[in-house]
């Protein structure tokens, strides 16, 4: 019992690191990244920022479920930059702000109706999660339909999409359940977000070899 | 977790068909290019023998056998007196029919060759194009040349017979033309050869990947050059509103 906690609070300690390698990766290669994943180097950047600053709350054991919406408004935002560039498609381009802006919107709506600093956002993250895998579901259709990538495993926004799509399969249902995993069971609740370590590391990792790879010209 | 991985490699199965099949797709199109050029190359090939044969035949074999024939009669006039009156009269027809022959021996081996491209280069070799048309009377040409850098023969060669080539679709196909405008201009390392004509026109095929087998052979030899080239042609017509083609280079690259 003894160890399978000491794992779960492994992974999610662990599950810092890869952010911390993404970000430097990103940090060393900027000047040679494409626009679109200069976006994403910074949302590493900034997911970094939140990261330390919601564990340094939690080690002084302070409310941090605060940042939240910070954290999905700052992640989808440059997500939508990301994919802007990524898509090249004019109709997407001409939505882009206005589904920033409206998303941006409703979570500063919704976090200041639900003024809760304990509880989690499950609308936020559902609804986030869900327009992020729309935007990697339009990423794949373009792949199909250009069929311009031979060698997808060079394809740095193959990978971040990817990452992506495994991740916020199963933060989905994290989002959707994670109040009732607070006061249900601290046990389960560890174990949830000991898998939710896991997915973050392999979205990280994405990240980490998308900034890495040279874009395919 | 299950669903993700089901879903990726759903994708990645599909994604490597479509460009299995896009691949063959693109083969199957080169492949067809390529057999369409061969033939085009033995059909130029095939149409320069025919040419080259009715110019000897029509031309130098005609008036060898005259040659002949006048050298026989000189051989056989007997008396001396019959021979001495028409002698001179003879062998000045006899000298006239040589400097013929001369002169059909210089035209052939010029078509063959163009000895002023190797001589004098492009611009004297296109002016020489444009004499050899005005001498026709078909068609008034308007030349402007500016080329102060020559080329590489081989390059300079393609780009006369391209010349050629248009210079003569124009003479034959633009019906109801008054004026043909060659243009040759060198601006750096690009270099633009222009003609254009006012004729009649036509409707030009859309851009397809594979060229239509139905286009002539001359325009396909026309292709060739300009891809061995590296150059990008471009034909612009209209029924009723002439033709012009472009032949644009980077001179540095070659």
């Amino acid at each position: 019992m003894l160890s399978v906690i000491t794992l779960q609070w492994a992974l999610i300690r662990l599950s810092l690191l890869p952010i911390i390698v993404a970000t430097l990766i990103g940090v060393v290669r900027f000047r040679r990244l494409t626009p679109g994943l200069r976006y994403l180097a910074i949302l590493v950047g900034v997911v970094l920022v939140l990261e330390v600053i919601s564990r340094l709350l939690a080690l002084r054991h302070q409310p941090n479920l605060f940042l939240m919406p910070f954290y999905t408004a700052a992640e989808f935002g440059l997500l939508i930059l990301v994919y802007e560039r990524a898509l090249a498609a004019p109709l997407f381009t001409r939505w882009a702000p206005w589904l920033m802006g409206a998303f941006i919107g409703y979570v500063v709506l919704d976090s200041w109706l639900l003024a809760e600093l304990t509880r989690f956002r499950p609308s936020q993250q559902v609804v986030g999660s869900l327009l992020v895998l729309a935007l990697v579901g339009l990423y794949y259709r373009k792949l199909l339909n250009e069929l311009r990538v031979r060698h997808l495993e060079r394809e740095p926004m193959f990978w971040v999409s990817t990452g992506l799509f495994v991740y916020y399969l199963g933060y989905i249902q994290i989002g959707l359940f994670s109040n009732y995993l607070l006061s249900y069971s601290s046990q389960l609740n560890s174990n949830i977000w000991a898998a939710h370590a896991l997915l973050s590391m392999l979205l990280y990792s994405c990240y980490s070899l998308a900034l890495w790879l040279h874009p395919q010209k | 977790m299950l669903l993700a991985a089901v879903t990726l490699v759903a994708f990645l199965v599909t994604y490597q068909k479509r460009l299995l099949r896009q691949q063959l797709e693109l083969r199957t199109a080169e492949a067809a290019y390529q057999r369409q050029l061969l033939g085009a190359i033995i059909e130029a090939q095939e149409r320069e023998r025919e040419r080259i044969g009715r110019d000897l035949h029509d031309g130098i074999g005609a008036t060898l056998v005259t040659a002949k024939l006048l050298v026989n009669r000189l051989a056989v006039t007997s008396s001396p007196a019959a021979a001495a009156d028409s002698q001179p009269g003879v062998l000045k027809l006899l000298q006239e029919i040589m400097g013929t022959v001369g002169q059909e021996v210089r035209n052939i081996s010029h078509d063959l060759y163009p000895v002023v491209l190797s001589r004098f280069g492009l611009a004297e070799a296109i002016q020489h194009l444009a004499d050899g048309c005005h001498e026709t009377g078909t068609l008034a040409i308007d030349l402007a040349l500016d080329y102060p850098r020559s080329l590489p023969l081989a390059q300079e060669l393609a780009l006369y017979r391209i010349c050629q080539e248009l210079i003569h679709n124009s003479i034959k196909h633009a019906h109801g033309a008054t004026l043909l405008t060659v243009q040759l201009q060198q601006r750096g390392v690009h270099l633009e050869l222009v003609v254009s004509d006012d004729g009649c026109g036509f409707v030009v095929d859309p851009p397809t990947a594979v060229r239509s087998t139905t286009s002539g052979a001359g325009l396909r030899s026309m292709e060739v050059r300009a891809q061995m080239l590296q150059a990008q042609l471009h034909r612009t017509s209209a029924p009723g509103q002439g033709t012009r083609t472009v032949v644009e280079l980077e001179t540095g690259g070659f």
